[in-house]
């Protein structure tokens, strides 16, 4: 990563029709990430048959931006209607609704939009710097390797998700047994296909993801609609006054929260939302007055909200080195960077490294 | 909706069987040791795992007075039970009759149903349903070029 690249790249970024989408998407990630219900992930594939008509820079900027951006955008209504916007949020989100109880709405926003800017772009410092000594690592992985890493990144994934690590195995080989379905790659033959011509390209990602999330969120919806929620009306000040004093006081939490998030985004089969969990319980765990934690307390969220934003660029390492998304949306990224002839994963380093370092 | 853990293992373990029974019949290959068989059995077999461990937890919940289904707060009033079995039916309905009626009438139905269903006034909901099936007909089938199936819509439009 020579001074040069990064000089390049940004001369691709900094041009008005680049900037312009962005800042479209970042008004498309905000409202997405606003809406409870509809996730970064969610964002990033309605995105998607956009970009099939843009090029790659301003394709791929407007989904950097969007998902930042819907990350951030899921601390509102969880500090407004304690209703997390993403699932990256749900950490913090009675902590957060109890602080605007508090009549602390402006600090908590402020906080969150602070921790979340300065979050992210440590994550992509740190993508910037290590991505490419990642690539040389990279290259020396076989089958082997990538077996046991992706064995790893689903064991993370069982027994950081749920509590339950029992069932966290019974949906784990459940999924993996979906994967099963359809043309088998080694022989050729259909499985579990009941003479289905659909199912024979097997059940891909979007499908599962809208079935089991957006369907999920449905019924949850419906079955609530006559539940009233309380409504807090306030008024939204300036929410960067008191902020700087957040920062100083809690800066070793909030880089503390950028590590552990940039460690988990860029493990396969974790992303934002078990970031922000983990920062939240470390935390918990290392404050000094861990019993304020709970009653509206700004420290865990410099934490976790510093921890999800991280994680969601450094979910980019393994999905550009690797080939391996890190999160659900790098997952789908990672089909548009093959669409727009650009293969992620090992060969990266040699043919298109620099380029896509550059879109991150 | 919670189940105790004896149904869920039970249920899983019924997959497993399930997954063994489908793959008696995938073929082998001469001189190979592994065919299109060993994946979808050997997740069979962790899954019945599962489900087994699943049982014996369940049984012991049961024991210290666990019930067989905890019905939550919102499944006691049928309109609840309702309105998500309306939700699923709309979804089952798009499987199976959206080549006949086509997209843009179906939606209007299922919106309408559900809108009228949800009490939502019936002008704002008709008009709602219009826009909504034809701003989406529109955007998929016209800009994004997605064949959505038209099936009515050939001789009513």
């Amino acid at each position: 990563m020579t001074l040069d690249i990064l000089m390049q790249a940004f001369a691709l970024v900094f041009r008005f029709d680049v900037l312009a989408i962005i800042m479209g998407a970042a008004i498309f990630g905000m409202f997405v990430g606003a809406m409870p219900g509809l996730t970064a992930t969610m964002a990033t594939a309605l995105l998607i048959p956009v970009t099939f008509f843009m090029d790659p820079v301003p394709a791929l900027g407007a989904i950097v931006t969007a998902t930042a951006m819907a990350i951030f955008a899921g601390d509102i209504p969880a500090a407004m209607l304690r209703m997390p916007g993403t699932p990256a949020s749900a950490a913090y989100t009675d902590e957060s609704y109890l602080m605007g109880k508090k009549g602390l709405l402006d600090l908590n926003l402020g906080t969150n939009l602070v921790t979340s800017v300065l979050g992210g772009l440590i994550g992509v410092a740190i993508l910037v710097l290590a991505a490419p000594a990642l690539a040389e690592f990279a290259l020396a992985f076989s089958s082997f390797e990538y077996f046991w890493l992706a064995a790893l990144g689903l064991t993370c994934a069982v027994f950081l998700a749920t509590n339950d690590p029992l069932k966290g195995f019974a949906s784990l080989f459940l999924g993996l047994g979906i994967g099963t379905i359809g043309i088998d790659p080694a022989a050729g033959f259909p499985r579990f296909t009941f003479g289905s011509v659909e199912l024979m390209q097997g059940i891909s990602f979007i499908p599962a993801m809208i079935g089991m999330f957006a369907i999920s969120e449905l019924l949850r919806g419906v079955t609530s609609m006559q539940a009233t929620t309380e409504e807090i009306t306030q008024q939204v000040g300036n929410v960067f006054r008191g902020t700087g004093a957040v920062l100083k006081r809690y800066w070793v939490n909030f880089l503390r929260g950028s590590g552990i998030g940039v460690v988990i985004g860029a493990l396969p089969g974790a992303g934002a939302d078990i970031a922000a969990w983990i920062s939240y319980a470390v935390s918990k765990r290392f404050s000094k007055e861990p019993e304020k934690f709970g009653t509206g307390h700004v420290e865990g969220i410099v934490d976790a909200g510093a921890a999800n934003n991280s994680a969601l660029a450094a979910a980019w390492i393994p999905a550009l080195v690797f080939g391996i998304p890190g999160d659900s949306i790098t997952a789908i990224v990672i089909g548009v960077l093959y669409m727009k002839g650009m293969n992620p994963g090992r060969r990266c380093s040699s043919r298109t490294r620099s380029s896509s370092t550059r879109y991150s | 909706m919670r189940f105790n853990d004896l149904v869920n293992g039970a249920v899983l373990i019924a997959a497993a069987v399930f997954v063994i029974l489908m793959t008696r019949n995938f073929p082998e290959f001469p001189g190979q040791n592994y065919g299109p068989a060993v994946f979808p059995r050997l997740l069979a077999v962790l899954l019945a795992l599962c489900g087994i461990l699943l049982v014996v937890r369940g049984y012991r919940a049961r024991r210290a007075g666990e019930a067989i289904v905890a019905v939550p707060e919102w499944a006691r009033d049928p309109v609840n039970l309702i309105s998500a079995l309306l939700v699923l039916g709309a979804a089952l309905a798009y499987i199976w009759v959206l080549d006949i009626l086509g997209f843009v009438p179906l939606t209007v139905i299922v919106l309408v149903g559900l809108f009228l269903w949800f009490k939502v006034r019936v002008p704002v909901a008709v008009l709602t349903a219009l826009i909504a099936a034809f701003g989406v007909n529109w955007f998929f089938a016209t800009l994004m070029r997605v064949p959505l199936p038209r099936g009515l819509m050939d001789w009513l439009l």
